[in-house]
């Protein structure tokens, strides 16, 4: 296997393959900085291309503007709080708060250098787990899938920003609204209004463009300052390698949320709107600063990006194992592979293995380059954020309109995207934690519908599956443990306070 | 400093208008349709003709009309614009092309047969127009799906299915899905064992394939290109062909011509299939002038013999069979007057 995996290396640099993914490169990072496109609707507009590349040279393209669309959709979201990607949401989170700081350098190096780093280790996680690849893969069904989406679930409490009870309100008005559509049960259409846009849901890129990008420009409108509110301009690459020195010192972080990234992104049916939150959640909980995500803490950054890119690697598992898609960019992959003359299956893991590590390297070498061609134009890019709101905003609106409305090409999108605007700004202005929101409209279908799938499947046996009930023991541990530190933390507080009174 | 002072305010007035109008402006240009100034016009040349197709980027209906394109552009002459609509299974764009009275450049790539069980069910809901007047240009793949099941299943044959005691754990992605309606037909007809409604609620083709490996399910129906990876490497036997002339090898499956059925079952296979077999329809809105309609007919009959288009095709797995315009807009009104047993099946299952 070793030959292979340094024999692909070779072809990668042959000179028109490179060539080709530096081309994808370009076209990755220029797709992902505008909201709404996306990397899969550039790559189905890529294919045609390929139809005279070999499959190696088609590989190279099409791989490299996929890995390279879902690091930059992080520049928007932490330079002006307007997520590239629905997947790119949690990045917006401490990224812009701590941008809105005068640190936009310092987010911007720690998400790029971080998305790197998740997904180098998902590439590696690609190529050392071909073995076990198959029964990874099949070990997760429905019933795994539901209590998966109970799991996250569990998250909504740590994501309330102190406050639990305005968090779960939240999150039920978000499952109030991951109703609106066709049943998928039934086909019935619920809370649609007669209106056929309704019938597939509320848009999540609409929904995530307008929530926090949509309020974020409504915000700068209202006070007419620039994004940064205090700091000064200062040397942007100081802050870039800073935030790159970040991610080593939280290097546990970055695995840790790579890890996360890599499991849901591999199994097909959960995808990467929920990976981001639930590692976000999971680096909030263990952090020893909890307090500082959601106000600009580099750690809350760190786990959204390594998990964005992390879950690229976890997505082409079962693309590459069994030529069934992780989620939406490896299915437009796949029909491309296809076209390339690659069929994805069991002979990528024997005959074809070759191909399955250059893979691996070009998801590598395509996230080292646009991190240094990155860091490259960064330095002018980050001083944006100390331009007057007035010179900003309708650039910025006129992204948010068409990232919207590029999602689906449907104008009622923008309109999603403005009410969902009005909604973040209300959520800002009277404190309530819009991230609950988004949680409870992304899994609340996906609960749904894995929950009536497994009952059809199995009635209540499931409940006694070993799997779902490790993934239960999981959930307990979600639940006990927040609540066992905030409970010794109490008493630390306390014991500290009768000390001091003594 | 006064001077300075009023001259930034008047500035601050003007980026504030600025800010407006730009929003205006760009919120224009995302609603407005694009007018082709092809109207009285009786050829596409130098015009701009959109397809608009009912799906995402990627998948069947996107990677036909990406393949398409720059034969229909030659041919044409024509600027040709892809635009994804996806949504309300399709009729979104449907509706779109139907309603576009200003554009008759306008043209949907949708897949017919949803429609018309629909209608037939009495669920017009949605549809805002009567579907017998639309200008059809041609339809490009037929059904051409498989009934399939792991290769590890005990279900090795079609026969295997019907002479089984123990139900075949059949599913599909529901909403108004295809095989919602082919399941219980052939529960119905053959007397296959078990519930004649199917287990619903799979998101879709990549989902049922990985339930059917698992061995949580049985087996489902999918386009043959859909599943071609998992056909070619094994790891998905197919069961039942339905309409299929492609490349990929379905040896040892067995046809509709092969299955038990009786005089009745006969007839509502067939229309099934008669109903379900306008996969990939180019329908435009109703009036359109007729030496367009002959110019874009003949052009999609000239593209289907060019080897360089079937070679893109063959290489996408997407099995090419034309059904020229004028046959599919004589088979509309026939597939919305199926025989009466149809028609009860459909309202058993509405």
């Amino acid at each position: 296997m070793w030959p292979e995996f340094v024999g692909s290396l070779g072809s990668i640099f042959e000179p028109d393959t490179f060539l080709l993914m530096l081309v994808g490169c370009g076209v990755g990072f220029v797709v992902g900085i505008l909201p709404g496109l996306g990397g899969a609707a550039a790559l189905a507009l890529m294919i045609p291309f390929t139809y005279d590349m070999t499959p190696p040279q088609a590989v190279a393209f099409l791989l490299s503007i996929w890995v390279v669309s879902a690091s930059t959709g992080d520049i928007t979201s932490v330079l002006f709080g307007i997520p590239g990607e629905a997947t790119a949401a949690a990045t917006v989170l401490d990224g812009y708060p701590m941008t809105r700081r005068g640190e936009a350098g310092r987010a911007l190096g720690a998400v790029l250098f971080s998305s790197t780093l998740g997904a180098i280790l998902g590439a590696l996680v690609l190529a050392l787990s071909v073995p076990i690849l198959r029964p990874f893969v099949l070990s997760f069904g429905p019933a795994e899938f539901f209590m998966l989406t109970v799991l996250g679930m569990t998250f909504v409490s740590t994501l309330s920003s102190g406050n639990v009870m305005r968090g779960l309100l939240m999150a039920a008005f978000g499952l109030m609204v991951s109703l609106v559509g066709l049943s998928p049960q039934t086909g019935e259409a619920r809370y649609s209004f007669g209106s056929i846009y309704l019938w597939d849901g509320v848009g999540l890129v609409p929904l995530v463009v307008g929530l926090f990008g949509g309020a974020a420009v409504l915000q700068m409108m209202l006070t007419n300052s620039a994004i940064a509110t205090s700091g000064t301009p200062q040397n942007p690459y100081a802050g870039i390698f800073q935030g790159v020195r970040d991610c080593f010192t939280y290097w546990f972080g970055v695995v840790r949320s790579s890890a996360i990234g890599i499991v849901i992104g591999a199994i097909p049916g959960i995808g990467g709107s929920v990976s981001q939150f639930v590692a976000y959640g999971q680096a909030k909980q263990a952090s020893k600063h909890p307090e500082k995500f959601g106000r600009g803490s580099v750690e809350g950054v760190i786990a959204a990006g390594a998990n964005n890119n992390a879950k690229d690697g976890g997505q082409l598992i079962p693309t590459v194992a069994f030529g069934i898609p992780g989620g939406v960019g490896t299915a437009v992959l796949l029909g491309g592979l296809l076209v390339a003359g690659i069929a994805p299956g069991p002979d990528m893991l024997t005959d074809d293995i070759g191909i399955t590590f250059s893979m691996v390297w070009i998801v590598v070498l395509s996230n080292i380059i646009v991190v240094m061609l990155s860091i490259a134009l960064l330095g002018q890019i980050v001083k944006l954020s100390f331009v007057k709101a007035s010179w900003l905003v309708p650039a910025l609106a006129v992204v948010l309109i068409l990232g919207a409305y590029t999602s689906s090409n449907n104008f009622n999108d923008v309109y999603v995207m403005m009410l969902a605007s009005a909604l973040g700004i209300a959520a800002i202005r009277w404190d309530w934690p819009r991230v609950p929101f988004v949680l409870g409209v992304v899994l609340g279908g996906l609960t749904e519908r894995y929950l009536f799938l497994t009952y059809s499947l199995y009635e209540w046996s499931w409940v006694t599956k070993p799997s779902v009930i490790a993934i239960g023991c999981l959930i307990l541990l979600a639940i006990v443990i927040p609540q066992y530190r905030e409970l010794r933390r109490g008493r630390a507080v306390r014991r500290s306070s009768l000390a001091a009174s003594k | 400093m006064k001077t300075l002072h009023r001259t930034r305010h008047k500035l601050a007035g003007v980026l504030k208008m600025s800010t407006v109008s730009t929003v205006l402006l760009t919120v224009a240009a995302c609603g407005g349709s694009a007018d082709a100034g092809g109207a009285e016009s009786e050829s596409y040349n130098g015009e701009t003709v959109t397809i608009v197709v009912s799906a995402s980027p990627g998948g069947g209906f996107d990677t036909l009309a990406r393949t398409l394109e720059p034969y229909l552009r030659e041919e044409l002459g024509a600027t040709i614009v892809i635009e994804n609509q996806a949504g309300g299974g399709g009729l979104i764009a449907f509706n779109e092309v139907a309603r576009s009275d200003v554009d008759e450049n306008m043209f949907c790539l949708c897949q017919m047969g949803p429609f018309i069980t629909s209608i037939l069910q009495g669920e017009t809901t949605g549809l805002e127009f009567d579907i017998s007047e639309l200008t059809y240009m041609g339809n490009l793949q037929g059904f051409g799906s498989a009934i399939v099941t792991s290769t590890d299943s005990r279900f090795e044959t079609m026969d295997d299915v019907i002479a089984s005691e123990v139900p075949f754990r059949f599913a599909t992605p529901g909403e108004g899905a295809a095989s919602d309606l082919l399941w219980p037909l052939l529960v119905r007809t053959l007397n296959l064992a078990g519930a004649e409604e199917p287990i619903t609620g799979y998101p879709g083709t990549s989902e049922l394939a990985l339930g059917t490996l698992r061995g949580d399910i049985d087996g489902f129906l999918s386009t043959v290109g859909s599943i071609a990876p998992q056909l070619e490497s094994g790891e998905l036997r197919p069961l039942l062909a339905m309409d299929y002339n492609g490349n990929i090898d379905l040896g040892g499956a067995a046809t509709v011509d092969d299955l038990p059925f009786d005089e009745s079952g006969r007839e509502l296979i067939d229309t099934f299939i008669a109903t379900n077999q306008l996969k990939r329809t180019l329908v435009g809105p109703p009036d359109v002038p007729g030496g367009k309609v002959e110019q874009f007919r003949s052009a999609l009959e000239r593209i289907v013999e060019n080897e360089n288009f079937l070679a893109d095709a063959e290489a996408a797995r997407l099995e090419i069979s034309l059904t020229p315009g004028a046959d599919v807009a004589t088979r509309i009104p026939e597939l919305l007057d199926p025989p009466a047993r149809f028609r009860e099946l459909l309202n058993d299952f509405a």
